[in-house]
């Protein structure tokens, strides 16, 4: 047990916490709304103040924390005097219940740390409102004797434990009486009834009080007359009920012996437990954590229910919500994050290879639109509504007005606009800071305000507003406004204008001037504003969210300030990468699709052009940047055997080789067990999209998504086209965040060049698969010897080998007779360089092309060959018209005859009139 | 036998049912406030006019309708006059709990109670 | 008022760069951190040591030394962290000695040998009995770093 008051937290009790929690966050609007109601106070705004306050002292009390129960306790019975209407609601009673409020929240924003407060002022406090209330009522009731018989047939009870109220008492009572509360399992107490203390003092009657006591039990035993009187009473009620119910010290009462089985421990714990009675509040007791004890065990029990009603959480305005931990968010968050790049990769995928399947498409829409609409709804859990910060600032607001003696309303006007809660918390210091200087050196003093003719009560404004992606925030006051010739004067002293500018200043400039840094106008240190730290620091704060401030001023009417910030563009989720020794975090809006390299196929997957290295990726080429060559950064490497590392000198992928030397990580920041991560010297090519345009950009490690806050970058480095800010991430390292065109624009990418590559070689492959395409046949024959030519064989009607000698030879024409037909033939050496053809064997061939009359035939001496070629046929300068070019194969040179223009010649031939 | 639970606050009740089931009392019902506590048992009422519940816990300060409400609304009820009621609560004042107990109340457990609590006041309430 | 600010009394905190004894006017500074994780900045200015992350805020961190004309210097067992006031900036010291108080009469002229590149941001020199500090001024060395830094290469 902590004596401290502070619990032991387990799992069970966060749940406690987490109600704590919310039943504070709404206390505080009910204090104030009551101030501000005063006498004419509703029933039930004390009544969710009181309930809010009850329930935080049960919630205390489940998880042990006794300072907590003991203070809210304090608080309960100031609130129940109010709902009892014997206590008007006075700025005091809110100043001491505010106090209380503030101390709780402390209490349990310390839960979990090893630091503790002490709540003794607090308390004090609030007890001094109810003895200032005791002591101003009057009560003249007089005192009266009451006689009570004792009964005849009588049972002899000794109270138990060691009160000194008791020592040596024992009672007689009536023992059937005993009898039927023993059997109804009550609780038989000896009460110990001081007439001075507990009657006189409280201005009561012993009759009232034992009319009190008739109300809640039976009295078994009354000496009335006897002072200080006894009495024994059977009830239900618990000891500290009991004590509630007469106003009498749990010490003046005991249970009486002859009570069934173990139920006096059990009673002990719970009068250890509870918060003490009346007018005992702040002191404790020791006492075991019996609660948590058991809560473990019933974790444990498995647990079948008929639930008919589905609970709904008690912070739940409208039943609608349930809690859940940012954490939680946070985590589903960068979940989607990956979700969408597995998309992207797979939609890419989908795109090229399986784009005919209309199924696999339609299951990829809808894969699509799911994934969007997912990654827009957690986009939408982490919304809060600008209200969750701007209502606490009527608390800061009524604070500081109070303090100074002024009287000012803060109107909030469209709070329910939703922001993202990181923009959110970052507002909080900057409002603050703004707020402040409103009710400090912007509304004047009632007296000064009467004077001016405004209302006494100065009025701050804060209006919001979504525009366009962007959320406007006004803070407006209608105040004394700033002095320009002030700031002027102010800044001059400083040193932060020249003298030639004060002239040239419009009153707007001069009013600006409170931004400069080291400017801060309150003429001393005070407590609420000017701490050394001014607008200037509101100003970055809101620049770091990448917002804007403005301020306008009228003298003597007041002061506007108008915030324009981004509703969520702060934050990215991103990439997180590694290069080298260093993360980095590249914004997945950017990302098409990650790649990996293998590391035995990068010869296959990176080329060179035009100096530049770049990714074959299906039929685009996609120029690639190594990020550490960009950068600069230096990478290690270690030979083996060697302990020294080299600093990696080689700068293209494609120069490493499969047999390079082994990369050894530099130290054991990657886990095993963690798929995503993978030996250091692994490639992985994230596409980036630029435009219309792709670039890959290399790393060594992938990491998480994480929702990273863009911190705009110094002025030292704001320079740096390669990165767009700075971050931390949830480890509190510190990394660069990735600026896509920039690095682009950085490393001169050549998407021209790469593009008309990529054309070129499109076109050559499409070139090359068309004649790929028509695998053709060739019959290849001899003319003379030695001499081959060939010709398509889909272009030979057919083939006859004759005998020489049934040739007919005349000047320049030679015949064949053939199926009593006669036949014209030629041969090569009449079209082409060629030597004659060779008749001396005892056959020659003839070919009868297609597209030709039958009584035309080319003669061949030989047929050497059919073959099968897909290669491309060559042409060279030596080739004569009516050849397609040239093939070599098996030591042959074989020239192939453009068959239309050996038709041609042929036809030219057989009939000279007609084609001339 | 068949329980109903009220309390507005979703870790109480988690404990008690954990604890009632942990007696074999596995019959249970939960409301979040007095009155969805009452439109329960109206709702309930079987056939020949007996209560739905056999017990209720009840918690004392809650939106809408409290405990003490409650048990005035049930004991306005013909069916209801005796039926087991505890109440489950912080020390409370002094006025409220008279009335409680003038309206028949059959026990009191305390907040923070643990199983031996709960265990000692069904008894009490005539229940085990 | 502030406190610092009485008399022509000037207080500096003083630190080590390598083995020189170098001081700042204590109302130009934040405050003074150890070492923590540095990340360093890939084409930053030389004198650019890298962000930290100061209490959910990230700050740059500056190697005066470099300016001064010394080697870059790596965080050692002693090094910190000096906050300037103004523009989440702070710089690497090797070693944190005394805050030392000076009637602003005594400081004595700045010699002419020292090279003017360090004269560029000393504002005076104080001989003390067993050393001798140099005061740098905290607006020059802000004014000018971030006024004279060169693009990074690789810029065209």
């Amino acid at each position: 047990m902590n004596r401290d008051g502070q619990p032991q937290l387990d799992a069970m009790s966060s749940e406690f916490v987490a109600e704590i929690k919310d039943d504070l966050a709404g206390l505080e609007p009910d204090l104030l709304a009551m101030e501000e109601k005063g006498a004419d106070v509703d029933d039930d705004l004390i009544n969710h103040a009181f309930r809010a306050i009850h329930s935080i002292k049960g919630g205390a009390g489940f998880i042990d924390f006794k300072a907590l129960s003991s203070l809210s306790h304090a608080m309960e019975n100031v609130l129940m005097r109010v709902r009892e209407k014997k206590l008007v609601i006075t700025s005091s009673i809110v100043d001491a219940l505010l106090s209380g409020f503030d101390k709780m929240k402390l209490m349990v924003d310390l839960l979990g740390t090893d630091k503790i407060c002490d709540h003794e002022k607090e308390t004090a406090a609030l007890e001094n409102i109810l003895k200032i209330e005791k002591e101003e009522k009057e009560d003249k009731n007089q005192v009266q004797q009451v006689d009570e018989k004792p009964e005849k047939a009588l049972e002899v009870l000794t109270p138990l434990g060691d009160s000194p109220y008791f020592e040596g008492k024992t009672f007689f009572v009536d023992k059937s009486r005993l009898a039927t509360a023993l059997g109804s399992q009550k609780f038989i107490y000896a009460v110990h009834i001081r007439f001075e203390e507990d009657l006189k003092i409280r201005k009561k009657e012993p009759a009232a009080m034992l009319e009190d006591i008739e109300s809640i039990g039976d009295v078994l035993y009354s000496g009335l007359d006897e002072s200080p009187f006894y009495c024994v009473i059977s009830t239900i009620l618990d000891l500290p009920l009991l004590s509630q119910v007469l106003e009498i010290d749990v010490s003046q009462m005991a249970l009486m012996d002859k009570q069934f089985t173990d139920c006096e421990k059990i009673l002990k714990s719970i009068s250890e437990k509870a918060v003490l009675s009346f007018g005992e509040a702040g002191k404790e007791s020791n006492g075991q954590p019996l609660a948590s004890e058991t809560q473990k065990e019933e974790e444990a029990t498995s647990v079948t229910t008929d639930l008919q009603i589905q609970p709904a959480p008690s912070s739940a305005k409208n039943g609608q919500n349930i809690r859940i931990n940012v954490d939680l968010i946070s985590k589903l968050m960068s979940r989607a994050g990956e979700l969408v790049l597995s998309r992207n990769q797979l939609r890419s995928f989908m795109e090229t290879e399986a784009a005919e399947n209309t199924r696999a498409s339609h299951m990829m829409q809808d894969l699509d639109m799911v994934t969007t609409d997912i990654q827009e709804a957690i986009m939408q859990m982490r919304m809060q509504p600008v209200n969750d910060l701007l209502s606490k600032y009527k608390r800061v607001v009524r604070d500081i007005a109070r303090r100074m003696g002024k009287k000012v309303d803060l109107v909030l006007e469209g709070a329910e606009v939703e922001v993202d809660r990181n923009v959110l918390e970052k507002l909080a210091n900057p409002l603050t800071h703004l707020i402040r200087n409103s009710v400090d050196h912007g509304i004047e003093s009632p007296e000064e305000r009467q004077n001016e003719g405004k209302p006494e009560i100065g009025r701050i404004l804060i209006k919001t507003a979504h525009q366009g992606g962007h959320v406007h925030i006004e803070i407006s006051d209608d105040g004394a406004g700033i002095d320009p010739q002030l700031i002027l004067s102010k800044a001059f002293e400083k040193g932060l204008v020249s003298e030639d500018q004060v002239n040239r200043l419009t009153d707007k400039q001069k009013v600006d001037l409170i931004f400069m840094p080291g400017f801060s106008t309150s003429q001393e240190i005070t407590d609420i504003s000017g701490r050394g730290v001014g607008m200037d620091v509101v100003k970055t704060n809101i620049e770091r969210l990448r917002g804007q401030i403005e301020i306008e001023s009228v003298m003597g009417e007041g002061t506007t300030i108008q915030l324009i910030i981004p509703l969520t563009l702060a934050i990215v989720p991103s990439l997180i990468v590694s290069s080298g020794e260093s993360k980095f975090a590249i914004p997945q809006a950017n990302i098409k699709e990650v790649i990996f390299l293998e590391p035995g196929k990068i010869h296959e997957q990176v080329g060179n052009i035009a100096g530049s290295e770049v990714l074959r990726l299906r039929e685009h080429l996609v120029p690639i940047l190594r990020l550490r060559n960009v950068l600069g950064l230096k990478t290690y490497i270690q030979p083996t055997g060697k302990t020294q590392k080299l600093e990696e000198k080689r700068k293209a992928i494609a120069d490493r080789r499969q047999e390079a030397m082994p990369i050894e990580k530099p130290e054991k920041r990657v886990k095993r067990n963690d798929r995503r991560k993978v030996k250091w010297d692994s490639n992985y090519v994230i596409l980036l999209k630029l435009g219309a345009n792709l670039f890959g950009l290399c790393v060594d490690e992938l990491h998480d998504i994480e929702e990273v806050v863009v911190e705009p970058l110094n002025e030292y480095i704001k320079h740096l086209k390669c990165f767009a800010g700075a971050t931390i991430l949830g480890d509190g390292d510190v990394i660069m965040i990735l600026d896509v065109p920039g690095i682009a624009a950085f490393s001169s990418l050549k998407f021209d060049t790469i593009k008309k590559e990529e054309i070129k070689q499109n076109q050559l492959r499409e070139k090359a698969e068309e004649n790929k395409g028509e695998t053709k046949d060739l019959i290849v024959f001899c003319n003379a010897q030695k001499e081959y030519f060939a010709m398509e064989l889909k272009r030979v009607s057919r083939l006859e080998p004759v005998n020489p000698s049934s040739i007919h030879h005349t000047d320049t024409l030679k015949y064949l007779e053939y199926n009593h037909q006669a036949v014209l033939l030629y041969s090569m050496e009449e079209f082409l360089p060629a030597s004659p053809c060779d008749q001396s064997g005892d056959q020659v061939f003839v070919i009868f092309p297609k597209n030709l009359s039958s009584r035309v035939g080319i003669m061949a001496s030989k047929i050497v060959d059919t073959i099968q070629t897909n290669e491309k046929i060559s042409k060279d300068a030596a080739c004569p018209d009516s050849v397609l070019g040239k093939l070599f194969v098996d030591d042959r040179m074989i020239q192939v005859l453009d068959h239309e223009k050996i038709i041609l010649l042929i036809e030219k031939k057989t009939n000279p009139e007609r084609s001339s | 036998m068949k329980i109903l639970i009220v309390d507005d606050k979703a870790s109480i009740r988690s404990a008690m049912k954990n604890i009632l089931v942990s007696l074999g009392l596995s019959n249970i019902t939960q409301a979040v406030d007095g009155q969805q506590a009452w439109d329960t048992i109206e709702n309930g009422f079987k056939k020949d006019g007996a209560p739905p519940f056999d017990l209720i816990i009840s918690d004392m300060e809650m939106p809408k309708m409290t405990g003490l409400e409650l048990l005035r609304t049930v004991r306005e009820h013909r069916s209801m006059k005796t039926m087991p009621f505890i109440m489950a609560t912080t020390v409370t004042a002094k006025e409220i709990i008279i009335q409680t107990m003038r309206l028949g109340v059959q026990a009191y457990i305390i907040k923070p109670f643990d199983g031996a609590v709960v265990e000692l006041k069904l008894r009490q309430a005539g229940i085990l | 008022m502030n406190i610092f600010d009485t008399g022509n009394t000037s207080r500096y905190v003083t630190f080590k760069l390598d083995d020189n004894l170098v001081g700042i006017n204590i109302l130009d500074i934040r405050e003074i951190v150890p070492c923590i994780k540095i990340t360093p900045v890939a084409q930053a200015p030389e004198f650019v040591l890298g962000l930290i992350n100061l209490r959910g805020q990230i700050l740059v961190i500056l190697d005066i030394g470099v300016l001064l004309g010394m080697e870059k210097r790596a965080p050692g067992k002693e090094s910190h962290f000096i906050i300037f006031k103004h523009k989440d900036v702070g710089f690497i010291v090797d070693k944190i000695g005394d805050v030392i108080s000076s009637e602003q009469s005594a400081a004595d002229v700045i010699p002419a040998n020292i090279e003017t590149e360090i004269q560029k941001y000393m504002e005076n020199i104080i001989d003390l009995p067993e050393d001798i500090l140099m005061i740098l001024n905290a607006k020059k060395i802000l004014s000018k770093t971030l006024s004279s830094h060169k693009l990074p290469k690789g810029e065209s």
